[in-house]
């Protein structure tokens, strides 16, 4: 399975703008850069492109532009990552809507300290702190009480789309009216035997079948979970059916306009990858949960009805 | 039963989930415990085998390729013999809204994954003593 489809980042500048050094970090992280010399133009995009995920704005397409798109942007696009390039003499505007750009960068700035702003930037807007422990805490419990086995977080990283996760990967997407993704589960088929020699069926070995299913099941089990973050913020989804692709050295490609958030864990039996990558994440406020459907029932306790 | 021996009348569960792990994972947890198991991997399957035999106790997932778990019970709860069996629900779906159709079918209880296997049978002991 393979498609090609990069996250994009809108760089407003003028001819020979400041944005040529932010470019080659925002490469890095996978995003494909498109370029336009006004606002009208900035404008239009911003409201079309579902791939959109960042806009840089060179401060010399004009002050008055530039914080006029920003407002529009923080006021219709929340969700939308700003950088705002400026010089020393022209500082970071702050609409009348109060919204300022979520990094100020002062050109010229050094590539190295750059590269840090742009990841601290797109690891707080994708994925903040609590999610990122929330998601860790999901994956060990979902292990360890559906097979017995501890995972221990390896690793936390932001990556391009791309991937190849292993030998076994379970995709799970996940719909809602404002927000939409898939979570991906990659690991060995001989852990995914191990863990099940160990935890539930000694004899006989695994079919191919029935791993891929475990595959798929652990996936399930962690989005189920990873939902009760969202409602708890009034945002719902509904979770699809598990697929699962295997064979040594797949590689799995996806559509998302957010950067993925990849954790690997170890484990006493091997490595485990679990990657987070969402779609969309609309504005607006109609399709929330109310305050009393915010609510749910802790995984394993038994609740009478 | 004869006089001064009581007898251990096995107990008849149907599990319904569309994955092979949770299948014999409740098969392989349930039968120590003194439980007969059957399993489905659909609703279809699900309503076919409870049309062939009384069961004591069913276990259904909700989200399941076809007819979903709560429409099965909806159904099932439509049937003579079924109308006051306990029936739980075993799913990753943990929010209000859908325990609240849960409660309209007729579920008796949710329990949402990964299931504590102390607390499940806690809880099916509870349902199904005398």
């Amino acid at each position: 399975m393979s498609a090609d489809l990069a996250k994009h980042a809108l760089l407003v500048e003028p001819k020979d703008g400041k944005l040529s050094g932010i470019a080659p970090v925002l490469r890095t992280f996978g995003f494909e850069l498109v370029s336009v010399a006004d606002v009208s133009a900035a404008r239009a995009i911003v409201a079309t492109s579902r791939l959109l995920s960042l806009v840089a704005i060179d401060c010399a397409i004009g002050e008055e532009a530039g914080a006029a798109l920003l407002k529009h942007i923080k006021d219709e696009h929340s969700e939308l990552p700003v950088v705002w390039v400026g010089t020393r003499s022209s500082p970071a505007p702050v609409s009348e809507s109060g919204h300022a750009p979520d990094i100020f960068i002062q050109h010229p700035a050094d590539p190295a300290l750059l590269r840090e702003d742009v990841e601290h930037l797109l690891w707080q807007h994708a994925y903040p702190q609590p999610l990122r422990d929330h998601l860790e805490r999901c994956c060990r419990d979902a292990m360890r009480r559906s097979y017995t086995v501890e995972l221990t977080l390896a690793g936390t990283y932001l990556r391009a789309n791309r991937s190849a996760l292993g030998g076994v990967t379970a995709i799970l997407p996940f719909v809602g009216r404002r927000l939409s993704g898939r979570l991906l589960v990659g690991t060995e088929r001989s852990v995914l035997a191990a863990i099940r020699r160990r935890a539930l069926v000694p004899t006989p070995p695994a079919t191919d079948a029935e791993i891929d299913d475990m595959a798929g099941e652990f996936a399930n089990v962690v989005v189920g979970r990873v939902k009760e973050h969202f409602v708890l913020q009034g945002l719902d989804f509904v979770v699809g059916t598990p697929v699962v692709v295997s064979g040594e050295g797949n590689t799995l490609s996806y559509r998302g306009s957010r950067p993925t958030l990849v954790q690997t864990f170890r484990s006493e039996v091997g490595d485990v990858r679990v990657a987070l990558c969402f779609d969309v994440l609309g504005g607006g406020d109609a399709t929330l949960l109310d305050a009393e459907s915010r609510t749910v029932v802790e995984t394993g306790e038994i609740v009478f009805l | 039963v004869r006089k001064g021996i009581v007898m251990q009348v096995e107990k008849h569960v149907l599990v319904v989930d569309d994955s092979s792990t949770v299948r014999q994972q409740l098969e392989f947890f349930l039968e120590p415990e003194g439980y007969a198991i059957t399993t489905a991997a659909n609703a279809e399957e699900g309503l076919a085998a409870a049309a062939t035999r009384q069961f004591d106790l069913c276990i259904i997932d909700v989200n399941m390729p076809g007819k979903n778990g709560l429409e099965m019970i909806r159904e099932l709860r439509a049937v003579e013999g079924y109308k006051k069996t306990p029936m739980f629900v075993l799913t990753t779906e943990s929010t209000k809204n859908i325990i609240d159709v849960g409660t309209e079918v007729g579920a008796t209880a949710w329990i949402v994954k990964p299931f504590k296997q102390d607390l499940l049978l806690k809880g099916i002991r509870k349902v199904l003593a005398g």
